[in-house]
C-alpha cells in the first residue's frame, strides 16, 4: 500500500479527536475523507502533513515512517480551504513558490511553472496579483503550487467550499482530469455527499473521530455497514429493527383505491420527492420527473424491496 | 544543498529565539528585579515605615489622579459624544487635531499653561493685567486632563465607529430623539471603552511626575517626589520605595484594562464603521453640552499650540508680541546639531529595533505558538504598564554594578528607549499578526520552506504596513520620551526632551518652546514620510 496509517490517535485537553484510525490508500487512489463537521476529518489531514503531532500511531508513506517528519521534510503537499495564495505575489510567483526549496536550476523552475500554467489554463494570468482573480482561477492556481512541487501525496481539506454550485461541479471534473493525467494520490476532505461520490475511488465515512465505513461510492450508498453511514449518505425511509429502504427504491403508481396518501410533493426539476403515508408510516418517496405529476391527497399503490443493514 | 539550507535555517531559527529570551531577560526583568531586591531585601528604610511617612503625599496622589479620572472622562465622553452629530468631514478634522496632538513632548501642555496663565501668562498678564499664582494642584490636574484627553477621546472613537448602523436607524425608524439614541446605544456601547479610559487617565496621572514637577508648585506628589528623591537627594532607596508604591496600582489597572480591553476588541472584531447612521439631528441636552465641552476643549488645544509657537517666534514688547529670531537665538546656546541628530538617531534605532523585537516577539507567540515567547511578551510589557522612571531607575540598579556596567554610556540610554519601544510595540504587533491567517505559514512550509522564508516571504511582507506604523509610534514616542531615561543620561548626551524638561525649570519658556516646536516639526515630518512611502507601496 501506499500509504498506510496505523492506529493514529490524537486528543486535544484530554478529548480524544482521533481513536485509532487504521486505513490505506493505494498508490494514485483519490480517497475521500466524509464526515460532518467536527468529526475530525481536519485534524486527520493535519496529522498527515505534520502540523500536528499524533499520539498515537504511525503514518507510512511509500515503506518510509513519516510519523515525527516536519511538514517541510514531507513530501505532501495541502491545497487549504482558504487557498492561502500569497497576496504579496502573482500567480506566476504562487506557481513558483515550492521550487525554490528544490535543488532545480532557475530554467527548469521556469519551464515547470509554463508548463503547469499551460495545464490549468492560466498563462494569460502569469503576472497578475492573485488578489485580482476569480475564485475558481484561486482554486486551480493554489492547486498547482501543491502539484508542481511533485509530491507523492496530495492533501486537499474542503477547496471548494467556498465556492458556488456550479463551479463546484466544473472544478471537481477537473480535477478529476488533472489526476487522472498526473497519477496524482489524492486524499480529499468534505463534508459534502455529492461530491464524495462524484470525486472518491474510495470514501472513508468518519464520525466522532472513528471509521464508520471504508468503500467505494456504490458501496458506501448500497450497502450501508451502520445506522450512521445507512443515515448519513442519502436519504432513507428507516424501517423495523436495522432494516431501511432508499426513496428511490419506492415504487408509488397512481390508484383510487390504494393504501398510500401523497402528503407532500417537491419538484426537484430531474426528481420529484413526494412524501407518502402508508400503513402508518411516512415514507419519502423520489421518482424521475415523467409522467404526470401526483398531487397531494392523491391515493397510490406503494411497494418496495427492503434491506438489512451491513447486506 | 537542500541539507544545509535546512541546517541553517534551524540554527537561525535558534540563535533568534535564544538572542529575544536573553536580551528581554537581562534588558527588562533584570533591572525591576534589581529595584525590588534594593528596596526590600538589601536594607534601608522599611516599606512600612515609608508609607507611613508618606501617607499625605499618597494622598495627593491620589487626589489628584481621581480628580483628573473624572475630569478626563466627562471631557472624552463630550467629544466622542459630539461625533455622531457631525458630517464625516468634521468628524475626519477632529480626529486628525487629536492625533496631531499627540505627537508632542508630554509636558508642553504644563508650558502651555505657563505661557497663558504664568505670573507674565499671555492670558492673565498680557489681556487681563493680572499677575496670579498659576502653581497647584489645580493646575495639575487641569494640565493632565487636557494632556490625557486626546488618546482618551482617540480610543473612544475607535469604539463609535463599530457601533452598527442598523442599531441607530432602527431607533430612529421608531421615533426615537438624538437625545434617546445618544443614552440608549452610544454611551452604553462606550462603557467598556470609558472603563479602560478612566483607568488610563488613573494610572498615568499618578505616573506623572513632569506636570507636578512644573506647575506643581509647593505642592507635592509621589511621582515628583520620587524624581526630586534621584535628581536632588540621590536617594536611590527612596526613589525604589516611591516607584515600587506607584506600580501597584498600575499593575491592578491592567489586569481591569485587559478585561475590560478584551471587550473593546471584540467590538471592534465584530463590525464595521457606522458612518451610515451619522450624523444625528443637531438638538437635545447631548448635543448642547458636548459641544460646549468640545469647543472649550479644542480652544483649549489651540490656545496651547498656538502659545508654543507664538512664545518660539516672537516676542513681547509693551504688552505686544512682534516676530523675533530672538527665541531660536536663545536655543542655540542650548541645543546643538549634536543633540538633534542624536535624538533623531536615538528615535530611528529605537523604533526600528524595538519594533523588529516585538514583531519577532509576536511570531514566535502566534505563529510557533510558543508558551515561553507568551512568558517573554509579558515581561516584555512590564515598562508599558508600570512608570517610566521605574523602568529608568532599575538601570541605574542592574547595570551600575558587576557583572554588567553601563552607566554613563550612550548605550545604557539607546537600550533602554529600545526596550521600551519594544514593550509599547508588542501590543500593536499583536493587532497587527492577529490579521493574518495562520495558513499562510502552514503553506510555506508545506511547500517545503523553513522560518527564515515564513520572515522573508509571509510575515514581514505582509505586516509592512504595520511595522511601518509601529516604527513611526516607536519613533514618535522615543522623540517625546522622558521618564525612562531622566536618570540614565550623562552631560554632553542629553536629548531633546531632556533639555527642554530642564529650561522649564530654569523659567527659559521661549527656549522651551522653540525646542517644543522642533519636536513636532520632526515628528510630523517623520509621519509625512512614512505615510507617503505607505501610499507609493499600495499604489504599487
Amino acid at each position: 500500500m501506499f500509504l498506510e496509517v496505523h492506529d493514529l490517535s490524537k486528543s486535544y485537553r484530554q478529548h480524544p479527536v482521533l481513536h485509532q484510525l487504521s486505513f490505506n490508500v493505494r498508490r494514485g487512489e483519490i480517497l475521500v475523507v466524509l464526515g460532518p463537521s467536527g468529526c475530525g476529518k481536519s485534524t486527520l489531514l493535519s496529522c498527515l502533513n505534520g502540523f500536528t503531532d499524533v499520539d498515537n500511531g504511525q503514518v507510512i508513506l511509500d515503506g518510509h515512517d513519516i510519523t515525527n517528519q516536519p511538514p517541510e521534510e514531507r513530501h505532501i503537499t495541502t491545497v487549504f480551504q482558504s487557498y492561502s495564495l500569497f497576496p504579496n505575489m502573482t500567480v506566476q510567483q504562487n506557481l513558483a513558490y515550492g521550487l525554490k526549496f528544490q535543488s532545480i536550476s532557475r530554467a527548469q523552475r521556469d519551464e515547470k511553472v509554463a508548463r503547469m500554467m499551460e495545464l490549468l489554463q492560466l498563462t494569460k494570468l502569469a503576472a497578475t496579483p492573485v488578489t485580482e482573480i476569480s475564485g475558481g482561477q484561486q482554486q486551480r492556481v493554489a492547486l498547482g503550487r501543491s502539484l508542481i512541487v511533485n509530491p507523492q501525496l496530495l492533501l486537499l481539506d474542503e477547496p471548494f467550499s467556498n465556492l458556488d454550485a456550479e463551479l463546484r461541479l466544473r472544478l471537481r471534473a477537473e480535477l478529476r482530469k488533472l489526476q487522472r493525467q498526473m497519477k496524482m494520490t489524492m486524499i480529499f476532505v468534505t463534508h459534502d455527499q455529492q461530491e464524495a461520490l462524484a470525486l472518491g475511488d474510495r470514501i472513508l465515512l468518519m464520525a466522532a473521530g472513528r471509521i464508520q465505513q471504508l468503500a467505494t461510492g456504490p458501496d458506501l450508498y448500497n450497502h450501508p455497514q451502520n445506522q450512521f453511514a445507512v443515515q448519513f449518505i442519502g436519504a432513507v425511509n428507516q424501517l423495523t429493527g436495522d432494516r431501511y429502504v432508499r426513496p428511490e427504491a419506492v415504487s408509488i403508481t397512481p390508484n383510487p383505491q390504494g393504501d398510500g396518501i401523497v402528503t407532500t410533493c417537491l419538484f426537484q426539476g430531474a426528481t420529484i420527492n413526494y412524501g407518502v403515508r402508508y400503513q402508518g408510516r411516512d415514507f419519502q418517496v423520489t421518482c424521475l420527473n415523467r409522467g404526470p405529476q401526483l398531487r397531494v391527497g392523491d391515493r397510490v399503490t406503494v411497494t418496495y424491496q427492503d434491506k438489512k443493514l451491513g447486506e | 544543498m537542500v541539507r544545509n539550507r535546512r541546517i541553517i535555517n534551524r540554527l537561525t531559527d535558534k540563535s533568534v529565539y535564544l538572542v529575544i529570551s536573553l536580551v528581554i531577560l537581562i534588558f527588562i526583568f533584570y533591572p525591576y528585579a534589581a529595584i525590588f531586591f534594593a528596596a526590600f531585601i538589601k536594607g534601608g528604610t522599611s516599606y512600612l515605615s515609608f508609607l507611613r511617612g508618606h501617607v499625605i503625599l499618597l494622598g495627593h496622589s491620589v487626589f489628584v489622579a481621581v480628580l483628573t479620572m473624572v475630569l478626563s472622562l466627562l471631557v472624552t465622553v463630550a467629544l466622542a459624544v459630539i461625533q455622531v452629530f457631525l458630517h464625516r468631514r468634521w468628524r475626519s478634522v477632529l480626529r486628525l487635531i487629536l492625533l496631531v496632538t499627540m505627537v508632542a513632548p508630554p509636558f508642553v501642555t504644563s508650558l502651555a499653561y505657563i505661557n497663558l496663565f504664568g505670573r507674565r501668562g499671555m492670558i492673565t498678564y498680557g489681556l487681563l493685567h493680572l499677575s496670579l499664582n498659576p502653581y497647584g494642584p489645580q493646575g495639575i490636574i487641569l494640565m493632565q486632563t487636557v494632556s490625557f484627553s486626546s488618546l482618551n477621546a482617540l480610543v473612544l472613537l475607535s469604539v463609535i465607529q463599530t457601533i452598527d448602523p442598523a442599531l441607530i436607524n432602527s431607533a430612529r425608524s421608531l421615533g426615537a430623539s438624538p437625545t434617546a439614541i445618544v443614552h440608549d446605544i452610544i454611551l452604553p456601547a462606550l462603557r467598556p471603552g470609558t472603563m479602560v479610559v478612566a483607568l488610563i487617565s488613573f494610572i498615568r496621572s499618578l505616573a506623572d511626575f513632569q506636570t507636578p514637577t512644573i506647575i506643581g508648585g509647593s505642592y507635592q506628589v509621589l511621582a515628583s517626589t520620587g524624581y526630586y528623591a534621584m535628581i536632588s537627594l540621590g536617594n536611590l532607596h527612596l526613589a525604589a520605595l516611591i516607584n515600587i508604591t506607584l506600580a501597584i496600582p498600575a499593575v491592578a489597572g491592567f489586569f481591569v484594562y485587559i478585561h475590560y480591553g478584551r471587550s473593546l476588541t471584540l467590538q471592534q472584531h465584530g463590525l464595521t464603521a457606522s458612518q451610515g447612521a451619522f450624523p444625528l439631528a443637531k438638538r437635545g441636552w447631548y448635543w448642547y453640552g458636548s459641544l460646549l465641552v468640545a469647543v472649550i476643549f479644542y480652544l483649549v488645544l489651540v490656545l496651547q499650540y498656538g502659545s508654543i509657537f507664538m512664545n518660539a517666534v516672537a516676542e513681547p514688547e509693551m504688552g505686544h508680541y512682534h516676530l523675533s529670531l530672538q527665541p531660536l537665538y536663545q536655543t542655540s546656546f542650548y541645543v546643538d546639531g549634536g543633540t538633534i541628530a542624536r535624538t533623531v538617531g536615538y528615535s530611528l534605532i529605537a523604533g526600528f529595533l524595538g519594533s523588529l523585537l516585538s514583531f519577532l516577539i509576536i511570531y514566535y507567540r502566534q505563529v510557533r505558538r510558543s508558551r515561553w515567547m507568551q512568558l517573554m511578551e509579558m515581561v516584555g510589557t512590564l515598562p508599558y504598564i508600570l512608570p517610566g522612571t521605574f523602568f529608568g531607575l532599575g538601570y541605574l540598579y542592574a547595570f551600575s554594578t558587576k557583572p554588567l556596567v553601563m552607566t554613563g554610556t550612550a548605550a545604557i540610554v539607546l537600550v533602554n528607549l529600545i526596550f521600551k519601544q519594544a514593550a509599547f510595540s508588542t501590543k500593536a504587533a499583536n493587532a497587527v499578526v492577529s490579521r493574518l491567517p495562520m495558513t499562510y505559514f502552514k503553506t510555506v512550509r508545506d511547500l517545503g520552506g523553513a522560518t527564515v522564508a515564513e520572515w522573508r516571504d509571509v510575515f514581514f511582507p505582509l505586516t509592512r504596513s504595520g511595522f511601518a506604523l509601529t516604527f513611526l509610534n516607536g519613533f514618535i514616542s522615543t522623540m517625546t520620551t522622558i521618564g525612562s531615561i531622566i536618570f540614565l543620561v550623562h552631560p554632553g548626551q542629553e536629548l531633546l526632551t531632556l533639555v527642554m524638561f530642564d529650561v522649564v525649570q530654569q523659567n527659559e519658556y521661549q527656549v522651551a518652546s522653540v525646542i517644543a516646536c522642533l519636536i513636532i516639526l520632526i515628528c510630523l515630518v517623520a509621519a509625512g514620510v512614512i505615510f507617503g512611502a505607505l501610499r507609493l507601496s499600495r499604489k504599487d
